[in-house]
């Protein structure tokens, strides 16, 4: 675990420094079609921005939003490399109360670890139907 | 020109010796020497020692190898011993008195080589002056070399008396054409321009923009059209002039401000104590009882102990303790503040002296030529004792000088006293000739003996400067003349003796004079007597009748003639009309032709001229003669200034603030950084000045175009950037121009927005708009500015799809890839601001040269202006859609006029804002426009774009959604409400869980749909509310989706025993997470019924289940 761990530090000295970047966030119609998983992309820059991405796996839709976001990164001066990035996009359960206040657990978040992975959850679309009275019939 | 390079050297001025001032010879800070107020000098006599000779004159000696080489080998020999001289050298004559003899014969010696020639030029620039003052009878009288006026009392010959002319009227057309050719010259303060000697050296790029910022506070300090008006005047009557450049620190001129005082200190970073040496053990110093006084240094505070009387013992051991047991603390040294101290301000002084006061060696053609240079003056004896206390018992009244020396020095005072000779009346005998003379490195070889010639070498490497008052020594420095000195003159010419501008005027003006007193004298003597007849006139009644008005005279007319027979008057004297025709060429034509001053510089009147082209014409011309001297005139400005320039890098210790009025009307404060001036500059006058341009002029052209119907030239003088020139030419400053205070406005914001760098949004077409975190707005810029470093990024058409500082714009024609939102750091103001106005001046502004220095030199704040500009534009489009209430995307959301944004308040500014991308950054046209969705929102004031999907369109009908959806999709979904009243795993009998699916388009393009695991099961006599599984029943199905359509969910059918059942129609929750821009769908299954809805609510009616499916 702790060769891991420093293995994880050495590697992670080695790849570029992100200088500046958007934040990347949940494809809106991702949540309501339950599409959630990892995207694995290989990202290759010229020494200062992204030149080319390549998706290795993960649902479509969330591919296209993990390629977005990349090319959004700006790096510090540095040789070119190329490099993988996993995304991970995690949906997360939510839990109604009796007025149908629903709430997941726990929020949803953007963990960033630039630039070898990115976790973004969001919440799936929170329906919560109460119960009436049958109406009378006439 | 000789490029400048900064030095470390730091020189202040002496106080101003009308109107000199020398370095200051005390500490930076002690009270200067001014004018009339001596005070005691502080300055400690510090030895400034002998420098080597690495920077010897270049430009005068750069051709002559061997004596450089000479100069340099000289100067080392005594290069490394340094002497108690003083700051400029105040004891030379104590110390080395055989250099100040050598220095002091030299400069004799070189003044009386020309010593003739310079006499004639005293005698030229004499009667120059003294007809300036009117004095124009003067005449010369080679015995004593000295100008008379003709009625002067005279005490050896009186022969003079008889022959003098009798009339003395002047009609001074000499001093009438000087001041037009002064006002001429003087009008426009010629524009110079500082360009880097390399333009690859941004440090030399940077000292020629700040040299300009320096030159314009220069001639602010020096009332740079006083200066002006005086280099004119000495073109006119001296026809030779130079200019004195130095810094100097006078507090009675300048003002005083206040120094802090510092000493060095001593703090401890700990205590004192005793180490005993036998157990180790510490003992503190005893710390002083109050009163005691310190045993210590008096500069080392925090240290004070006690030295015990009697030995200290070691607690511990009872080992003694002496002082070689004390260890002290570590100590720092701090600086403290003991005081202040009142500094005289200073700043760089440029004087202008004529050729009497110049003296020059009469056979040089250039500077360059120039072994001396020698400037007299005047000054009072109690201002120079003041000035040197060291020679002060020495300067008395006027010491014996030459012959030549007095010629020269009573020219001087006669024309300052306006007599053609001095008058013994006044207290001249005060006044001390004050010679400052600058020599070259190479004026040493006229000196014979060769020790004292090195010697001076050696102490003057770059060349001497030299004061004596009368022939007592004041002081000297090394100091090239090239690094203060310039000169000019009027004419091209020969030597140093080269005629004014006005002295073809001067024989002139004697001509007319004569001419003149001729026709007054004619006038008065030339009345005729009147001869009579005896017999006709009673010469003896005559006599005795008093005249008195209608007075009877008797007279008896001879018989036969009439009495006018016995009268006889002979013709008057009349002046020839020929004279009077040549006095009137000379005057006119004649003084016109020589001087270059035709009636149309002074706007007189023109016979043969009737048109105002005519006279347009004309004044060209008389201007084009007039820039003969005014381009010699401008180099000769340009140099100065570089000198002014060069002398404020070496004399201001620090950065310097001077309060501009900017382009917007405010008083802007602008820092002149010392560390950018330390580049290589050259300087050269505007080329696109040939001649002076005259207000009149510029009004007359102006008022010319005013008349032109070419759409072209309106369109250029309707220029709101031209009003502010236009307003100022006209003198019309308080005429209000439309739009006028939007622009200076605008210009304020510019100035602010160049502070700062824009803020960066990142918008995902997803649907999401963020701000990127960490871009503050300083880090935005940073980044921004990397994007948008190279000029062209932000005009290109955008390659990733992002389109560089500006509004968002999606590159590709799906839309997918991501835009940056670049966002002023001064946001625009919706509804107060005049946009239109506001916009152009900010392309103006771009296009500028400022805007295009700016967007090099700060590319983030030129991306900060850019994006205000594109919220201008914005907001103009907001404008035109309110006023024609046309949406195009019909959604029924816009609101005309928007609130003002409030502080941490989240509100909607605008639908159609983004609609209208400007042109030039929409290659794509309509395609690449932002969609209906998109609304600006104002976050803590600033606008930030949000892109949504497109919501509910009013056209929209449960029947048009259906039909969007194909028939196979319809039964799929349908097949959800069966199955949601089918038992489950935990529903036994159905009817009592949720169903979901999602249907849309896959990679391929084919409709694909994807539903949940049924809900769980929910009773709703005992359970809240009804929810799906939320988990895909087939995960591969549900993530080939690229682009969902339908969002799908049934509400069970089910009734319990109590009546209970779930809510059929779309609920609260529903609406609340429908997905905007797509169909939403519930199925009631209690009711078989389809509900439309979006997040306002249920579109149209529910339809019936059969209706929802296909026929």
């Amino acid at each position: 675990m702790l060769f891991f761990s420093l293995a994880a530090q050495q590697t992670q000295r080695s790849l570029p420094k992100v200088v500046s970047a958007s934040v990347p966030f949940y494809p809106i119609l991702a949540p309501g079609a339950r599409i959630q998983g990892v995207v694995t992309l290989r990202v290759s820059t010229d020494g200062k921005s992204v030149s080319a991405i390549d998706a290795e796996s993960g649902p479509p839709m969330l591919v296209q939003a993990a390629k977005e976001n990349v090319r959004t990164w700006r790096f510090e001066p540095h040789a070119p490399a190329t490099f993988g990035v996993k995304f991970r996009y995690r949906l997360l359960d939510y839990k109604c109360d009796s007025d149908c206040r629903c709430k997941s657990q726990p929020e949803p978040s953007v963990l960033l670890h630039l630039p070898s992975h990115v976790e973004v959850t969001s919440v799936i679309p929170m329906i919560c139907d109460p119960a009436e009275q049958t109406p009378r019939k006439k | 020109m000789r490029p400048l390079i900064l030095t470390a050297e730091t020189m202040r001025g002496r106080m101003d010796l009308y109107p000199t001032a020398e370095v200051f010879p005390g500490t930076p800070g002690t009270i200067a020497p001014a004018d009339g107020n001596y005070a005691a000098r502080v300055a400690p006599v510090v030895a400034p020692g002998f420098r080597p000779a690495p920077a010897l004159d270049h430009s005068s000696i750069a051709d002559d190898a061997e004596k450089d080489a000479d100069l340099k080998s000289g100067a080392k020999q005594f290069g490394d011993a340094p002497l108690e001289l003083g700051p400029n050298n105040d004891r030379l004559e104590d110390v080395k008195p055989e250099l100040v003899n050598a220095l002091r014969e030299l400069v004799r010696q070189y003044r009386q080589e020309g010593i003739v020639a310079r006499r004639n030029e005293i005698r030229r620039i004499r009667q120059a002056r003294l007809f300036w003052q009117g004095l124009q009878y003067a005449w010369w009288n080679p015995n004593d070399m000295n100008w008379h006026l003709p009625f002067e009392q005279r005490f050896k010959d009186d022969r003079e008396l008889e022959e003098m002319p009798r009339y003395q009227f002047v009609t001074n057309f000499y001093q009438g054409f000087g001041l037009s050719f002064i006002a001429v010259l003087s009008q426009d303060v010629p524009s110079v321009r500082f360009y880097p000697q390399s333009s690859q050296s941004l440090e030399d790029i940077s000292a020629a923009r700040a040299a300009s910022d320096v030159a314009e506070l220069i001639e602010r300090n020096n009332e740079v059209e006083n200066l002006l008006t005086s280099i004119g005047y000495f073109l006119w009557t001296d026809g030779k002039l130079g200019a004195y450049v130095r810094f100097v620190a006078d507090g009675q001129r300048f003002g005083f401000h206040e120094e802090q005082l510092l000493e060095a200190i001593e703090i401890p970073l700990g205590e004192d104590a005793y180490v005993c040496p036998a157990c180790r053990r510490e003992t503190p110093a005893t710390p002083p009882a109050p009163g005691d006084e310190p045993a210590q240094d008096p500069t080392t505070v925090g240290a004070r102990y006690i030295v015990p009387l009697q030995p200290m013992r070691c607690a511990s051991c009872d080992a003694e303790l002496g002082e070689s047991n004390l260890r002290k603390a570590e100590r720092v040294t701090v600086p403290r503040v003991v005081g202040t101290r009142r500094v005289p301000n200073g700043q760089e002084v440029i004087s202008i002296a004529g050729g009497l006061e110049l003296n020059t060696p009469v056979w040089a053609n250039e500077m360059h030529e120039y072994p001396y240079l020698q400037w007299q003056t005047e000054v009072h004896r109690a201002k120079l004792k003041a000035a040197y206390p060291h020679a002060a018992s020495k300067i008395e009244a006027a010491s014996s000088q030459g012959p030549d020396d007095v010629y020269a020095r009573v020219s001087r005072l006669s024309v300052e006293q306006g007599l053609p000779s001095i008058h013994p009346g006044d207290a001249l005998m005060n006044l001390i000739t004050f010679d400052r003379t600058w020599l070259r490195p190479w004026a040493f070889y006229s000196i014979e003996d060769e020790a004292v010639r090195n010697e001076l070498l050696a102490l003057f490497p770059d060349g001497c400067y030299c004061g004596f008052a009368g022939d007592v020594y004041c002081e000297s420095r090394n100091e090239s003349m090239d690094d203060h000195w310039r000169v000019l003159h009027a004419l091209p010419g020969d030597g140093q003796n080269r005629p004014s501008v006005g002295d073809s005027l001067v024989q002139v003006q004697e001509r007319y004079n004569v001419l003149s007193n001729m026709q007054a004298e004619t006038y008065e003597y030339g009345i005729p007597p009147i001869y009579a007849d005896p017999q006709v006139l009673d010469f003896d009644a005559l006599a005795n009748q008093v005249a008195e008005p209608a007075a009877h005279f008797p007279a008896r007319a001879r018989p036969g003639q009439p009495l006018a027979a016995g009268f006889f008057q002979p013709a008057p004297a009349q002046v020839p009309p020929d004279m009077i025709r040549h006095q009137q060429d000379l005057i006119g034509p004649v003084a016109q032709f020589l001087t270059g001053l035709f009636p149309a510089i002074f706007g007189g009147n023109m016979d043969d001229v009737k048109t105002a082209s005519g006279y347009a014409l004309a004044r060209d011309q008389a201007m084009g003669r007039l820039g003969l001297v005014w381009r010699r005139t401008k180099q000769f400005y340009a140099d100065v200034l570089l000198l002014a320039v060069d002398c404020f890098r070496k004399n201001r210790p620090e950065d310097a603030e001077i309060p501009l009025l900017g382009p917007d009307g405010v008083l802007d404060a602008r820092v002149i950084r010392a560390a950018d001036l330390k580049g290589n500059i050259c300087v050269h006058p505007e080329a696109d000045e040939t001649f002076p341009r005259l207000k009149s002029q510029q009004r007359a052209v102006l008022q010319q175009l005013f008349s032109v119907n070419d759409p072209l030239i309106q369109e250029a003088l309707a220029e709101p950037a031209n009003i502010g020139y236009i307003k100022n030419v006209l003198g019309l400053s308080e005429l209000v121009v439309p739009g006028e205070d939007s622009r200076n406005k605008q210009l304020r914001e510019i100035q602010q927005l160049l502070a700062s760098a824009p803020i960066v949004i990142s918008t995902h077409l997803s649907g999401a708009a963020h701000v990127a975190p960490g871009f503050s707005p300083a880090s935005a810029g940073a980044s921004e500015a990397n994007e948008s470093a190279a000029p062209e990024s932000s005009n290109a058409a955008p390659q990733d799809g992002v389109l560089k500082g500006g509004a968002r714009q999606p590159a590709s024609a799906n839309s997918q890839e991501p835009s940056i939102l670049v966002l002023p750091s001064v946001p625009v103001d919706q509804l107060l601001d005049d946009h239109a106005v506001e916009f152009e001046e900010c392309k103006r502004w771009a296009n500028s040269e400022a805007g295009q220095s700016a967007k090099m030199t700060n590319p983030a704040g030129f991306a900060n202006v850019r994006a205000h500009t594109e919220a201008h534009l914005r907001a103009m489009s907001i404008g035109t859609s309110a006023l024609s209430h046309v949406g195009p995307t019909q959604t029924g959301h816009f609101s005309p006029v928007h609130r003002p944004a409030r502080s941490n308040e989240l509100q909607t500014s605008s639908h159609a804002a983004v609609r209208l991308a400007p042109k030039e950054s929409s290659p794509h046209g309509e395609a690449d426009r932002d969609s209906p969705g998109d609304h600006w929102i104002t976050i803590d004031g600033n606008h930030v774009l949000i892109h949504e999907a497109e919501g509910k369109h009013n056209e929209q009908t449960p029947q048009s959604l259906a039909a969007q959806i194909p028939c196979a999709i319809k039964v799929a979904i349908a097949t959800a409400l069966n199955d949601s009243n089918a038992p489950t795993a935990d529903d036994k009998k159905g009817g009592f869980h949720e169903e979901y699916g999602v249907a849309g388009l896959d990679a391929s393009g084919k409709w694909v749909i994807s539903r949940d695991e049924p809900g769980p099961y929910a009773n709703p006599d005992v359970t809240d509310h009804v929810s799906p599984s939320g988990k895909p029943a087939d995960k591969s199905v549900a993530y080939s989706i690229v682009s969902p359509r339908v969002f799908f969910h049934v509400h069970p059918a089910g009734v319990t025993a109590a009546g209970k059942r779930w809510v059929q129609p779309p609920s609260s929750a529903d609406k609340t997470a429908a997905i905007p821009g797509q169909i939403n769908i519930v199925l009631a299954a209690g009711e078989k019924k389809v509900y439309f809805y979006d997040s306002s609510g249920v579109i149209g009616k529910s339809i019936k289940l059969k209706d929802f499916l296909c026929s």
